[in-house]
């Protein structure tokens, strides 16, 4: 190819990339959808930061979707627990405050070995009222 | 050879003894009580098809209706049934289903499910001798189901 042609035809590619992506900016936004979609529905509770470090330190372990015991699992998953239906979800936070508070959680024979995950007072504490104050907050009004 | 059957008579003589001693080693059986007025069937309006799952697969332990059948009398049968009969109402007694708190009613309705749903209610040896408690896959689902819906139902207060 001769070199004038090859300056040409890349001169045109050029201007023609350049005219593209100039127009690329007149394009119109994508219009805003008036439904909401499920990503932006409002999470049925929040768990505080502090209550997060507990769950981490004592429970998620084996309270997980990934965790191996089978029994741990199929009663608790905190994975699983924010999208429970409602009815169910109440079910579990209630579970959760009672075995805190009766010193069911975490269980002995697993603190013998780990002895770091054991919950102290405040963490017993912390972790009943938050469980029992968000499922009663989930209840229906004309339920409390 | 003689030796030998004698020691096998001696034995079975002596299981004989202990099966007959261990009779006397009572078993108070948990009344049985037909008149229940929060009975679940009934105030929780569960429908006939479903009603009769309940009735043949969980009643016995699970509520005051117990059907003691004969060989609750003959040890050591009866200390097991005894057993069974304590331990299944203290979990849940259906019985008293209307007695109970909302959210005492909501976590009945969940773990019954899940129970049924993982097929470790009825349990197993309880099967062995009544046919009439085993379900069906379908039948399990179908008791699910329910539970699942009524959950739902009371919780946005119906």
């Amino acid at each position: 190819m001769k070199k004038n042609t090859r300056n040409r035809i890349a001169t045109f590619v050029v201007v023609l990339s350049g005219a593209l992506f100039l127009w690329a900016f007149t394009l119109p936004e994508e219009p805003v959808k008036t439904e909401k979609s499920t990503k932006d529905k409002k999470p049925a509770f929040v768990m505080p930061e502090n209550v997060n470090k507990v769950v981490m330190n004592s429970c998620y372990g084996c309270h997980n979707s990934k965790s191996k015991g089978e029994k741990s699992k199929k009663k608790l998953n905190f994975d699983k627990l924010p999208t429970l239906h409602h009815h169910k979800m109440v079910v579990k936070l209630q579970d959760i405050a009672d075995v805190v508070h009766d010193g069911d959680m975490p269980p002995k024979k697993f603190l013998v070995k780990h002895p770091e995950k054991a919950l102290t007072k405040s963490e017993k504490t912390l972790l009943q009222k938050w469980a029992s104050e968000t499922a009663e907050s989930l209840m229906p009004h004309h339920q409390q | 050879m003689a030796k030998k059957r004698r020691r096998l008579l001696k034995l079975l003589f002596w299981i004989l003894v202990l099966f007959f001693v261990i009779q006397f080693i009572p078993a108070k059986k948990p009344p049985v009580s037909e008149q229940n007025p929060n009975d679940f069937i009934r105030t929780a309006h569960v429908p006939d098809s479903v009603a009769v799952l309940f009735k043949n697969a969980c009643y016995d332990c699970h509520s005051n209706q117990t059907v003691y059948p004969w060989y609750t009398y003959v040890a050591p049968a009866s200390w097991l049934i005894v057993r069974d009969v304590k331990d299944g109402r203290k979990h849940v007694n259906f019985s008293e289903w209307n007695s109970f708190k909302i959210t005492k009613k909501l976590k009945v309705l969940d773990k019954a499910a899940d129970e049924i749903k993982s097929g470790d209610m009825p349990f197993w040896p309880f099967l062995i001798m009544h046919p009439k408690a085993r379900l069906t896959k379908k039948e399990r689902k179908i008791m699910v189901e329910w539970l699942d819906n009524k959950g739902e139902k009371m919780f946005s207060g119906e």
